[in-house]
């Protein structure tokens, strides 16, 4: 199990405010009006680092600095430049907004076993687990209730286990793990340490507690460069050197 | 090309999760009906069956003979209206959340959409079934032409849902010009009157393609027997319509995420 990056950057076209609409884009041929020129923006630039089984990798960085869009490009949701080279060995479960695929008029029931699939799990296994993600969630008495109906502490305790229940190898988590009541956020700590050692966790947060607690590595991002990686101590004189701190 | 043929078997194999989304959103839409996907089937039926009984009168037609014709023409056309009003919000509106948030290829979307529109084609087949018999239509050669049609219409819509999505992504104005269009075709489709009527004419409707769909489902289920021109016509606009998609999905596989607002 591992994660290897080199080289890795991303670049694109900021939109203009007239992209999307092909009414302007045609009559911008027809008059021969200069298109608006587009500002490239460079989100990642030139990242190196290697992970193995056992790291848990904190990612920090000020707004901006290509936490999320890291996240992603390690989950495939977007593209790296072709140059880039990301080699993940392991089950690979990203977890950036899991509220957002939720279908909020459904049950509970429902939206686990939809979230569960999305996420890359088979039914099957979903099925097996729902049990124990309603009761490590404390939210039995509400499987058949709507989803909307669940406070917003519900709801995030309720993906928090769902995400960590169903299991992985590979944890790429943007922002996710400060969750729930106390008593919860014993149980989640709980179930994280007991997967500390068979696993790879990236975890991008401003939490600096949070990345202390669960991390052994970090990547100080700034404007898409790759300032540090290495010890957390480190990083963070870094950070706060940066941050001016 | 040979990776985006393999997502799209991927994606049509992988039953589990479209299948799941498909049900979601029926949920979701239908969430408050007691009768869920069947009231709409019934709201159409109650508006065919007084639009049959003026329209019978005024062409001076069997009422039962222009019912069939209409309800056959106008089930297959409700389908391919809601696959594309769907299509045109799939990826900018509707999985905007799921396209942000998960890494799934978007034929996976596409095909949800269309299966939730297809089996809402298939809960219509009792009531034709029902009326074909009821007028002495039923044909044991309507199995084979229907199974044949139905194959290659799912196909064509994954294909013309995917190129619509992508296209009403990137570019936002395009849904409603779609609508407009689709207002236009309705009418220049025989759904509502008889291609016969047209006489020597019918040449300048058999350029309209989606003619040869709702010609294909109908004959072959009330005739038994179908147009070969129509077959052929089917047969290679789906195959051309898979193709396109998959080299639009070449070019745009990359891009779709950054597309999204």
């Amino acid at each position: 199990m591992h994660i290897k990056v080199k080289n890795l950057s991303i670049t694109y076209f900021l939109k203009s405010i007239h992209d999307g609409f092909l009414r302007k884009k045609m009559m911008n041929k027809l008059l021969k009006k200069k298109q608006d020129e587009k500002k490239l923006i460079y989100a990642l630039q030139n990242l190196n680092f290697e992970l193995k089984e056992g790291d848990r990798l904190g990612i920090i960085g000020s707004n901006g600095s290509g936490k999320s869009t890291l996240i992603k490009c390690l989950s495939g949701i977007i593209f790296p430049n072709d140059d880039s080279i990301i080699d993940i060995n392991g089950k690979c479960l990203s977890i950036i907004d899991p509220g957002a695929l939720a279908e909020v008029t459904d049950t509970v029931l429902n939206n686990i076993i939809i979230i569960g699939l999305l996420l890359g799990f088979e039914k099957k296994i979903i099925l097996q687990k729902i049990s124990s993600i309603l009761e490590f969630s404390e939210l039995d008495d509400y499987a058949t209730h709507r989803f909307s109906s669940l406070s917003s502490g519900m709801k995030l305790k309720l993906l928090f286990s769902i995400v960590f229940i169903l299991d992985s190898e590979i944890f790429l988590i943007d922002e996710f793990l400060t969750t729930g009541d106390e008593k919860f956020r014993k149980k989640g700590v709980q179930l994280l340490e007991k997967t500390k050692t068979n696993s790879i966790l990236v975890l991008c947060s401003h939490d600096r507690s949070a990345i202390k607690e669960f991390c052994n590595k970090i990547l100080v991002l700034n404007n898409g460069k790759q300032e540090y990686f290495g010890n957390i101590e480190d990083g963070y004189k870094i950070y706060d050197k940066l941050m001016g701190v | 090309m040979k990776k985006e043929i393999i997502s799209l078997y991927q994606s049509l194999v992988n039953f589990e999760l479209y299948k799941e989304l498909a049900d979601t959103k029926m949920r979701a839409r239908y969430n408050r009906t007691v009768l869920g996907p069947f009231w709409e089937i019934f709201g159409a039926l109650l508006l065919l069956l007084l639009l049959s009984f003026l329209w019978s009168k005024l062409w001076k037609v069997k009422f039962i003979d222009f019912f069939t014709y209409l309800l056959i023409g106008y089930t297959l056309w409700r389908t391919i209206l809601s696959t594309t009003t769907d299509a045109c919000q799939l990826y900018s509106y509707t999985y905007t959340g799921v396209l942000k948030n998960v890494k799934i290829h978007p034929f996976v979307l596409a095909i949800s959409c269309t299966y939730k529109n297809f089996l809402t084609l298939l809960m219509n087949f009792p009531l034709i079934i029902f009326i074909l018999y009821l007028n002495n239509q039923l044909h044991f050669s309507s199995i084979f032409f229907t199974i044949f049609f139905l194959f290659l219409f799912f196909l064509s819509s994954i294909a013309a849902s995917f190129l619509l999505a992508v296209l009403c992504l990137k570019y936002r104005d395009l849904e409603h010009t779609i609508g407009v269009l689709l207002g236009m075709v309705f009418f220049f489709t025989p759904i509502i009157w008889n291609v016969d009527q047209l006489g020597d004419n019918i040449l300048y409707i058999q350029a309209n393609i989606l003619y040869h769909y709702i010609y294909f489902f109908r004959s072959g289920l009330q005739n038994g027997e179908v147009n070969f021109l129509s077959i052929i016509v089917v047969a290679v606009v789906t195959f051309l319509l898979i193709l396109l998609a998959l080299y639009v999905s070449k070019k745009t596989n990359k891009k779709i995420a950054y597309w999204i607002d």
